[in-house]
């Protein structure tokens, strides 16, 4: 009977363990291992923000639940303890602040990637040359495929193909 | 013995409800998530503009209403712009938005490309130095932001971090580094100014503080004289005074930290500056004027090193980065 109850006891701490630590994964296309190891077979890709449960770590690689059918080891440095921002939640001080609030919380759903107009007409006004607006704009516009930087970091034993001793 | 079991029992029953409850109460909230989620999808595809002026109106009708129960409740008429002045100071005080971040960065990355002659025009180096870049930033703390990195043509050491998430390295720099982890090292200490938002934070204080409470709307409006204003003074902060030197150490600790999970040897930065030191020994350079005595950052990251990285490994990269370093005219 005593073996019974301890092992209710030691089951029940199991489940509440498994289901209170929760991370998220932290950029898109993050992949999902079969083992504790880059070199194994790719079980599938998570997006950023996807929530998933902790259930043991090993070496630099977590396991973890994603769902029912969806279990896999995850580079532990994809994840991170923080939620995803919940968006429009304002405080009484957001409310009240002067108009320009307003402005500010407008501007934060409008399209952030590339030049903002207001930069580009302040280095006109500041007679900046055309050449360092493009340079700014060419910067921007490198786009690094996920195969290209896998590869760069395969070959160079980085990120989820380093051995890592930490 | 029995009576024993039987409160366990009820005690495992007990949990299990609360377990199976939990379970319940959760796909109910990712139900929730999803269900906004595709709200906020259909909403970005409008126009972004309509946008801001239903959001204008209803935070002004929001702001209206609140202002009228305090006026209710007999608050003043005077009190209440003080009301509604200190909530905007406070608000300023609160994080900037990442539009306006983006804004105060990007142009200080096209005055930064102008000050340093121009941007290296070397693809294979540019896209080398991306590479390494966006290695570290996978693994950094803030990854809401997208990071871009560019080799200026400038012999002059030195690197730099816009808000927003631009970063500059002078070709000057490249040619003093030795391996790819002095690299890593230096493009993690100037990622970690962008996920700390050192800029930023000095910005939001003191004499900065008024332009900040109208920076949204300075943006919005596309007010070049007021936007001047604040642009001299953040050229001011990163070209001449440079940033204050616990942010400069913080800086130095988080990069050996994300270098590290990245699975670079810990102590790149601190042979980087200690090439920096041989170099150019304790000689006046715009990278000394902004940045703490060069000393006192090798001496701080050693005790790091030693206190915390003594055992830990990882790649040098040295035949791979002699391969790049080799183009560099």
């Amino acid at each position: 009977m005593k073996r019974i109850i301890i092992f209710f006891v030691v089951f029940i701490n199991f489940l509440y363990a498994a289901e209170n630590i929760k991370k998220y994964i932290k950029t898109d296309n993050v992949s999902i291992y079969e083992k504790n190891d880059a070199k194994s077979k790719v079980i599938a890709k998570l997006p950023k923000n996807t929530e998933v449960s902790i259930i043991k770590k090993e070496k630099r690689f977590v396991f973890v639940e994603v769902d029912k059918q969806t279990k896999g080891w995850v580079f532990e440095f994809n994840l991170t303890d923080k939620k995803p921002e919940e968006k429009g939640k304002k405080t009484i001080i957001d409310t009240l602040a002067n108009d320009n609030y307003a402005s500010r919380e407008g501007t934060v759903r409008a399209n952030i990637r590339g030049l903002n107009e207001i930069s580009k007409e302040y280095a006109k006004e500041k007679k900046i040359s055309e050449k360092a607006i493009n340079a700014i704009i060419k910067m921007e516009q490198r786009i690094i495929s996920d195969d290209e930087l896998m590869q760069f970091m395969k070959e160079g034993k980085l990120g989820e193909f380093s051995e890592g001793n930490k | 013995m029995k009576k024993i079991s039987i409160v366990f029992l009820l005690i495992i029953i007990f949990c299990l409800t609360l377990s199976a409850k939990n379970f319940f109460k959760k796909l109910e909230e990712t139900l929730k998530e999803k269900t906004s989620k595709e709200e906020t999808k259909e909403e970005v595809t409008e126009d972004t503009s309509q946008i801001q002026t239903i959001e204008k109106e209803e935070v002004k009708e929001e702001k209206d209403n609140k202002l009228s129960i305090l006026k209710k409740i007999g608050v003043k008429e005077k009190d209440l712009k003080i009301i509604s002045a200190t909530a905007g100071v406070i608000k300023s005080k609160q994080e900037i938005s990442l539009e306006e971040e983006k804004s105060i960065g990007g142009s200080l990355a096209i005055e930064t490309v102008n000050r340093f002659n121009g941007p290296y025009e070397n693809e294979i180096i540019n896209l080398y130095v991306n590479l390494v870049g966006q290695t570290i930033a996978k693994y950094c703390d803030r990854t809401e932001i997208t990071y871009h990195f560019l080799v200026l043509d400038s012999e002059e050491i030195n690197a730099f971090a816009a808000p927003g998430g631009y970063i500059f390295i002078t070709k000057g720099l490249l040619k003093i580094v030795d391996d790819e982890s002095q690299l890593a090292g230096v493009l993690a200490h100037e990622i970690a100014h962008i996920t700390e938002k050192h800029i930023l934070k000095s910005l939001q204080r003191g004499k900065f503080l008024e332009n900040l409470t109208t920076l949204g709307a300075t943006i919005a409006n596309k007010d070049i004289s007021k936007y001047s204003k604040i642009m001299n003074q953040v050229n001011e902060l990163l070209f001449e005074k440079g940033l204050d030197q616990s942010m400069e150490y913080e800086a130095d600790k988080i990069a050996i930290d994300i270098v590290t999970r990245v699975g670079y040897r810990p102590d790149g930065l601190y042979d980087f500056l200690l090439n920096l030191k041989k170099q150019l020994g304790e000689k006046k350079s715009i990278f000394f004027s902004t940045h703490p005595s060069i000393n006192s950052r090798i001496d701080k990251l050693n005790e790091i090193l030693l206190n915390n990285y003594k055992n830990v490994k990882g790649e040098k990269l040295l035949k791979r980065f002699l391969s790049y370093k080799k183009l560099i005219e």
